[in-house]
C-alpha cells in the first residue's frame, strides 16, 4: 500500500462522514500530513467536532481529547496539574488535555491570553513545561482549534504572532442544500460518525508525514512560493506581512496535498490551491484597507491573480 | 513639434525622469493645492503676456502651446510625490472645505482622486496638434510611430496584425487633425465670422445687398501729430481699378520690397524714391499706433513719403499705392512722414469702361452725358460740378435698400434696373461704396483716369491732445483722380459731407472702457518693448521668476527623500525547461485570449476544451507537462513520447476548430 492509497482511505472515511466538504477535508488532512495545526473559523453546527471525531476514529490508536475553552480556564487545566496524594504522600502529575495526538481546542478565542499561550507554546515547540519539568510531544500532535467569528463579546481574539503558530485557517461553511439533506438521510438511525472503524494507524500518519516531506518540489516553484510571500510585503494595503514561516508553511501543505493527488512532486496548481489558507491569516491589514471593506482572503487571492506563476 | 523642441524635450524628460530618478517627496494635499495654485497662477501670467504681445486671433492658440510647461508643477507633484494621483480637492475650494468640515467632524469624507497625466497627456496632444506651429506631417508620423511602439510594447500585437491598427490610427489622427484646424480657423475668424483678412487685389462691396451695413466701433489705429498739426483727411489703404459686378479687383499686380535706409539709428522705408531720406526724415510727421495682424495694410496719405518706427519689418508695396508690411511685434507705432506733391503711386491710369456690364456702361454715360461733365474745361470744374451734383441731388444712408436683380424677364430683359442704374436715377441715395464707384465711372466717361480707393476717414479727435481715433466706422471709400495738368494724383470724395456724422456717434461707456483698455495694452507694449526699457523689464522678471524659483527648489530640497527602487516580484532565473505542450500556447492564445499572469498554464489551457472536446487527452497531456516541468526527477522516454503524441494530436484539434470557427464566423 503506497502513500497516496493510505492517503487515499483516511479521506475516504472521513468524507463518509463530513459530507460535502471534500476541498476543506482534504485541506485539513493535508495539514495533519504536513504536521502543522489547523484554525476552524466556522459558525456553530457547520461540523467541526464532527470533523475532528472523524480524523480520530479513522485513525487506529490515535487519542483524541477535546478541551472547552472559556474566559476562567486556566493553564493547568490545559497542560495538567500535580496533586498532592495523601497515600503516597507525594505529589502525583495528572496531565492535561494536552497529552494526546488530536486535539479539538473549541472555542479558543474564549479563554485568556495567559491560557491561550500555553497551548500555543505547546503547539509551536512540541513541548510542554510544566513546574519546571519538561514534557515532549513526540510522535503525532495535531490541534484543531475552532473560532467563531460572529460573536466577539468577551472573547481574547488571538495575537497575530499566535496566529503565525496556525499552518492553516479554513472554514467549512455551510453545505449545499443537496448535501445536507443527504446529511439528514444519514443521520436518521444514528450517526454514522458511531459506524467509523479505523483504517489507517498512528504510525502510517508518522509515516505520511515523512513521506511528503519527500515529495519532490521544483527550484522554480520554490521561487514561486518566496515571491508569493514576498508580495505580500511589498502590498500597501498590509500592515504586517507573512513572515518566512508562511513560505515554509506552503511548501509543507502543497508537499502533503501532493500526497493526496497521488503525485511524487508539487505543481503550480496545488501552491495556488493552500496559498490562501496558508497565508491569509498570518495578515494583518492596515486601518484603511480594513475599514474600506478588503478582507486579508481577497487580497492573498488578488496577489495569487497578479504574481507571475510558473507556466 | 509646436516650434519649442527644448521646451518639449524637457517637459518630457520631466515627466519620464521619475522612472530614472528614486528621489521623491512625501506630498500632502496641501502641497498638492500649493501646485494648483502655482500653475493657477502661471496660467494667468501666461495668458497676460500673451494677450499683450499677440493678437487677438492667435493668442489663444499661443495659450493652448503653452499649457504643457504650464501645467508641469501638477504633474510634478503626482510624478514625484508617493501617490499615484491627484485629489480632486485640490482644485476646488468648495470640495477643500467640504472635506475640512468632515475631517472636523469625524466623518468619512472620500474624495476622487484621478491620475493627472491623463490630462498632461491630452494638453500635450492638443498643443502638438494645433499650437501655432504644429507640424501635421510630424505630428502624424509621431502619433503612429507612437502608437506602433506602445501595441508591440504591449505584446498583444504581431508584426501582421499592426499595419491595420497604425492605419486606423493614421486615418483617426487624421480626420481629428483636420477638425482641430476646422476649429483653429473658425477661432481665427473670430468665432464663425466671415475671414476679413486684408486682399490687395479684391474688395467685395456691398452695393446691391440689402440691410444694414454694420461696422465695427473698436478704435483701430490711433494717429498723434505733433505740434498740433493738422493730419491728413483720408488714410488710404488701397486702390482699385476694375468694377466687375459687384465688386473692385486688380489684376495681380505684383508687390516690390521697399527700400530703405538708415537715418541715425532710425531705419526709414523711402516710399518717394525721388526724395532724400534726410529731407523725408524732416518733412511733417504724424504717428499710427494700433494692433496688427502678422500681414497687414498700412493706411497711408496719398502723399506720404516715408515710414519709421517699424524696426526691421518686411515692408512691400505695389504700383496702386497698397503698402503691406508684416511686422515684428503685435503692436507698431510707425512714424508717417508726408506732404509732398510728388507723384509716388504706379503708372496705372484707367479711363475706360470696359469691365463694366453694357447696362451699366449704359446709365454711366448717360449721367456723364446730363451733367455735360465733357464741355467743362479743367479737372477742377469738372469735380465741383460732379460734387455739387452728389450733395444737392443725393442723400447718404447706411441702409441697403437698392437690390441687384435677381433675374432676367421671358424677353430677355432684367427684371429690374441694375443697382447702379437705380442709385443713379431713382433712389438717389446709398453709401460710400456707391459713390465712390458712381463717380469714378462718371468721371472716367468724362475721359478722367481715375481708380477707387477705399481707406479711413480721420474725423473722430480724442479727448487727448493731437490725438484722433480711427475706428471700423470710420472705414471709407472714395476716388483717386489723375490730374493731367499737376501729373498728379488727388483724393476726391463724391460722398455727401454728412456721412462723417452718422460715422461719429457718442460711444458707450463699454466701448469706452474697450477703447482705454486697448490704448492701455498698447502703450505698455510699447513701452516694454522699446530698448530704453527693455534692460529695466528684463531685470525685473528675471529677479521674480528667479526668486520664486529659488524659494521653491530650496524647499522642495529641504523636504525631499529617496525610495528604494519598487522591486518587482523576481523572476524566477534559473533553468526552465520548456515541454512540446508550452508551443500551443500561440496557438491556443487565439481562442480563449492570453493567459493572465497568475492563471497557470494547466488550468488556462483547459479553457480549450469546448473548442476541441478532447478532455481526457488535454488532462493527461497537462499533467505529463507538469511532470516534465516541476518534477526534478528525471522522466522516462515512453512518457516524453505519449506527451509528444499528445500535443500533436491536441494541435491539429485546435487548428481545425479554429479554422470551423473562422468560417462560422465569416458565414
Amino acid at each position: 500500500m503506497n502513500e497516496h492509497q493510505i492517503a487515499g482511505k483516511l479521506e475516504t472515511a472521513v468524507s463518509s462522514v463530513v459530507r460535502g466538504q471534500s476541498q476543506v477535508v482534504r485541506k485539513v488532512l493535508a495539514c495533519l500530513v504536513s504536521g502543522g495545526h489547523i484554525l476552524l473559523e466556522d459558525y456553530p453546527g457547520t461540523g467541526k467536532t464532527t470533523l475532528a471525531k472523524a480524523i480520530s476514529r479513522s485513525i487506529d490508536g490515535a487519542d483524541f481529547k477535546r478541551a472547552q475553552f472559556t474566559p476562567d480556564l486556566l493553564p493547568s487545566d490545559i497542560l495538567g496539574i500535580s496533586i498532592y496524594d495523601p497515600r503516597s504522600t507525594e505529589f502525583r502529575f495528572h496531565p492535561g488535555p494536552i497529552f494526546t495526538d488530536i486535539l479539538l481546542a473549541d472555542e479558543i478565542n474564549r479563554a485568556s491570553p495567559r491560557t491561550q499561550s500555553a497551548l500555543l507554546e505547546a503547539m509551536g515547540e512540541r513541548q510542554a513545561t510544566i513546574e519546571g519539568k519538561r514534557y515532549d510531544l513526540d510522535g503525532m500532535f495535531f490541534v484543531i482549534a475552532t473560532q467563531n467569528p460572529v460573536e466577539f463579546r468577551g472573547t481574547y481574539p488571538l495575537p497575530e504572532a499566535q496566529m503565525d503558530r496556525f499552518m492553516m485557517q479554513c472554514s467549512l461553511g455551510y453545505v449545499g442544500t443537496d448535501e445536507e439533506s443527504e446529511i439528514l438521510a444519514a443521520q436518521m438511525g444514528g450517526h454514522p460518525i458511531d459506524e467509523l472503524k479505523p483504517v489507517i494507524t498512528r504510525d502510517d500518519v508518522i509515516g505520511l508525514t515523512k513521506a511528503s516531506q519527500n515529495i519532490r518540489f521544483s527550484e522554480e516553484l520554490r521561487h514561486y512560493v518566496v515571491s508569493l510571500v514576498a508580495a505580500t510585503r511589498q502590498h500597501e494595503a498590509i500592515q504586517l506581512a507573512a513572515s518566512p514561516r508562511a513560505s515554509l508553511g506552503l511548501m509543507k501543505v502543497s508537499q502533503a496535498m501532493a500526497i493526496f493527488e497521488g503525485l511524487d512532486f508539487v505543481t503550480p496548481e496545488l501552491i495556488q490551491s493552500v496559498a490562501v489558507d496558508v497565508i491569509a491569516h498570518r495578515l494583518v491589514l492596515a486601518a484603511e484597507a480594513r475599514y474600506a471593506g478588503s478582507s486579508a482572503r481577497e487580497i492573498v487571492r488578488e496577489l495569487i491573480e497578479t504574481v507571475p506563476v510558473p507556466a | 513639434m509646436t516650434g519649442r523642441p527644448l521646451v518639449g524635450l524637457l517637459c518630457a524628460l520631466f515627466v519620464e525622469g521619475r522612472h530614472w530618478v528614486r528621489l521623491r517627496w512625501d506630498f500632502n494635499d496641501s502641497s498638492y493645492e500649493s501646485a494648483w495654485q502655482l500653475s493657477f497662477i502661471l496660467t494667468i501670467l501666461a495668458a497676460v503676456v500673451i494677450w499683450l504681445d499677440e493678437s487677438r486671433y492667435t493668442a489663444v492658440l499661443v495659450m493652448i502651446g503653452w499649457l504643457p510647461p504650464i501645467l508641469m508643477p501638477l504633474q510634478f507633484v503626482q510624478s514625484y510625490g508617493m501617490r499615484d494621483s491627484v485629489q480632486l480637492t485640490a482644485f476646488s475650494l468648495l470640495a477643500r472645505r467640504n472635506r475640512l468640515r468632515s475631517e472636523r467632524l469625524g466623518l468619512i469624507h472620500q474624495s476622487a482622486a484621478f491620475n493627472f497625466g491623463n490630462v498632461t497627456f491630452l494638453v500635450t496632444l492638443l498643443s502638438s496638434a494645433v499650437a501655432m506651429t504644429a507640424e501635421s506631417q510630424l505630428f502624424l508620423a509621431g502619433l503612429v510611430i507612437l502608437t506602433g511602439w506602445m501595441l508591440l510594447a504591449n505584446g498583444r500585437c504581431r508584426w501582421q496584425s499592426l499595419i491595420p491598427v497604425l492605419l486606423i490610427a493614421g486615418g483617426l489622427s487624421l480626420a481629428g487633425q483636420h477638425g482641430l484646424q476646422r476649429l483653429e480657423k473658425w477661432v481665427r475668424r473670430g468665432g464663425g465670422g466671415h475671414d476679413d483678412r486684408f486682399n490687395p487685389n479684391f474688395q467685395s462691396t456691398q452695393i446691391g445687398q440689402r440691410g444694414q451695413i454694420l461696422q465695427s466701433p473698436e478704435v483701430m489705429w490711433r494717429l498723434s501729430t505733433t505740434n498740433g498739426q493738422s493730419p491728413p483727411r483720408l488714410l488710404l489703404t488701397s486702390t482699385f481699378s476694375n468694377f466687375l459686378g459687384l465688386s473692385w479687383q486688380n489684376q495681380h499686380f505684383p508687390f516690390a520690397e521697399v527700400k530703405s535706409s538708415y537715418v541715425g539709428a532710425e531705419r526709414y522705408y523711402v516710399l518717394d524714391e525721388k526724395i532724400a531720406t534726410e529731407s523725408i526724415a524732416r518733412q511733417p510727421v504724424f504717428n499710427l499706433r494700433g494692433s496688427v495682424e502678422k500681414t497687414f495694410a498700412m493706411p497711408l496719405p496719398g502723399s506720404a513719403v516715408g515710414i519709421s518706427g517699424l524696426g526691421d519689418a518686411e515692408v512691400e508695396r505695389n504700383v496702386l499705392a497698397t503698402v503691406l508690411i508684416k511686422p515684428q511685434a503685435s503692436v507698431v507705432d510707425a512714424g508717417i512722414r508726408w506732404y509732398s506733391n510728388e507723384v509716388i503711386e504706379g503708372e496705372v491710369r484707367p479711363a475706360d469702361l470696359t469691365s463694366i456690364t453694357p447696362l451699366d456702361r449704359e446709365v454711366i454715360r448717360e449721367v456723364s452725358a446730363e451733367l455735360g461733365l465733357d464741355e467743362l474745361p479743367d479737372l477742377k470744374a469738372k469735380l465741383a460740378r460732379l460734387k455739387q451734383w452728389y450733395d444737392q441731388q443725393f442723400r447718404y444712408t447706411l441702409d441697403l435698400t437698392i437690390r441687384q436683380p435677381s433675374g432676367i424677364s421671358r424677353l430677355g430683359e432684367l427684371k429690374a434696373p441694375s443697382a447702379l442704374r437705380q442709385f443713379l436715377t431713382e433712389v438717389r441715395a446709398g453709401h460710400c461704396e456707391y459713390f465712390a464707384t458712381s463717380a469714378t465711372l462718371i468721371l472716367r466717361a468724362s475721359g478722367v483716369p481715375s481708380r477707387y480707393a477705399v481707406g479711413f476717414g480721420v474725423i473722430e479727435k480724442s479727448s487727448n491732445q493731437n490725438e484722433y481715433l480711427i475706428r471700423g466706422t470710420h472705414a471709407h471709400a472714395w476716388v483717386r483722380v489723375w490730374d493731367e495738368v499737376n501729373q498728379t494724383w488727388l483724393d476726391f470724395d463724391p460722398t455727401p459731407s454728412d456721412w462723417m456724422r452718422g460715422s461719429v456717434t457718442r460711444m458707450g461707456w463699454t466701448q469706452q472702457m474697450k477703447d482705454a483698455i486697448k490704448r492701455l495694452r498698447e502703450d505698455f507694449f510699447l513701452w516694454r518693448t522699446d530698448p530704453d526699457n527693455e534692460f529695466v523689464v528684463v531685470m525685473v522678471v528675471s529677479v521674480f521668476g528667479l526668486g520664486l524659483g529659488l524659494v521653491v527648489v530650496r524647499r522642495l530640497w529641504r523636504s525631499r527623500c529617496r525610495v528604494e527602487a519598487k522591486t518587482k516580484f523576481a523572476a524566477y532565473g534559473g533553468l526552465r525547461e520548456d515541454t512540446p505542450l508550452s508551443q500551443l500556447e500561440s496557438i491556443a492564445r487565439k481562442c480563449i485570449g492570453s493567459r493572465p499572469a497568475g492563471m497557470t498554464y494547466g488550468t488556462w489551457l483547459l479553457g480549450v476544451q469546448t473548442e476541441i472536446g478532447q478532455l481526457e487527452e488535454l488532462r493527461e497531456a497537462i499533467a505529463l507537462h507538469q511532470q516534465w516541468r516541476f518534477d526534478p526527477g528525471p522522466m522516462e522516454e515512453s512518457m516524453q513520447h505519449r506527451l509528444r503524441e499528445l500535443v500533436a494530436k491536441l494541435e491539429r484539434e485546435l487548428i481545425e476548430a479554429l479554422r470551423e470557427r473562422r468560417k462560422s464566423g465569416s458565414g
